[in-house]
């Protein structure tokens, strides 16, 4: 038998569901840390994500009897945890965020580019010309002021790196729509740092 | 098929997953071959993600692993 840090996460997941304690445990610290950046992204706060790490992983362990392996161990756990997050964040009262609308691009009547090349090189080295630490607070107030739809999927597909298509899987829409609302995130997002690096100037 | 900045701009993120037919793909190539903006302006998009990705790398707190454990251990009786 293996020993279960060498197993495999549904091979830990089988076992898991038939009472086995320590691979159960493995699952939690293989994952624990990827959870935990996975709600801080999703929630904005640090101070919610114990909370959402309790809940995914009591989650996980009383769904694992009807995880049947039709999808990846961790495409179903990050199901489980995205959905904590947004519980999370809905059990929060908040201050209406000001939209990123204003920050997507413009032209002009001819349809060209209306900012120089200059302001998007600027925009392009947002980290070398903010402060670490103030960057830190500004990236995580832009991803607050997302639309959810849009957070979710850039969240999952830009920061957490997951592939396209389990990215939909686990959203449950097609990957068009994944990469729209990707790619309408980083629109946004792209004309918030060029706004950071102006005002820091 | 001529594009302008719009249009190329409206079609970035399906451009670079590849997710265009060839007629798209080569509007946008021939567009970005002479458009000083738009080459910056990709530049900027590619940048994005990398940049809010390094600046929102959370690390669990020490001590949160064996609290996490604990808390699961009591919660989940083990079956007899």
């Amino acid at each position: 038998m293996q020993a279960p840090a060498e197993a495999s996460d549904e091979q830990l997941a089988a076992r898991a569901a038939a009472g086995d304690g320590p691979a159960f445990e493995t699952l939690v610290t293989r994952y624990q840390s990827r959870v935990f950046r996975l709600a801080c992204r999703l929630t904005g706060s640090e101070s919610d994500a114990p909370d959402v790490l309790q809940e995914t992983f009591l989650h996980v362990h009383r769904g694992l009897g009807s995880f049947r392996g039709e999808s990846r161990f961790s495409t179903w756990l990050y199901r489980i945890a995205t959905n904590a997050a947004l519980m999370s964040r809905r059990a929060r009262t908040r201050r209406p965020a000001e939209s990123l609308e204003q920050f997507l691009p413009r032209f002009d009547a001819q349809g060209g580019h209306a900012a120089e090349p200059a302001d998007f090189e600027a925009a392009a080295r947002a980290d070398e010309l903010i402060d670490r630490n103030v960057l830190a607070q500004r990236a995580r107030e832009g991803l607050e002021r997302l639309p959810d739809l849009y957070r979710e999927a850039f969240v999952l597909r830009d920061l957490e790196e997951l592939p396209t298509a389990e990215v939909a899987a686990l959203l449950g829409v097609e990957p068009a729509a994944v990469r729209q609302r990707v790619h309408r995130a980083r629109l946004m997002l792209r004309g918030y740092l060029g706004d950071l690096v102006r005002v820091a100037r | 098929m001529k594009l302008v900045c719009a249009d190329g701009v409206g079609s970035l993120g399906d451009y670079l997953e590849d997710a265009l037919d060839p007629v798209q793909r080569g509007a946008i190539d021939a567009h970005l071959a002479g458009c000083a903006r738009c080459l910056a302006f990709v530049k900027s998009y590619r940048a994005t993600p990398r940049i809010l990705r390094e600046a929102t790398l959370a690390t669990m707190p020490d001590g949160l692993d064996r609290c996490l454990l604990g808390f699961l251990r009591d919660r989940i009786r083990p079956r007899s």
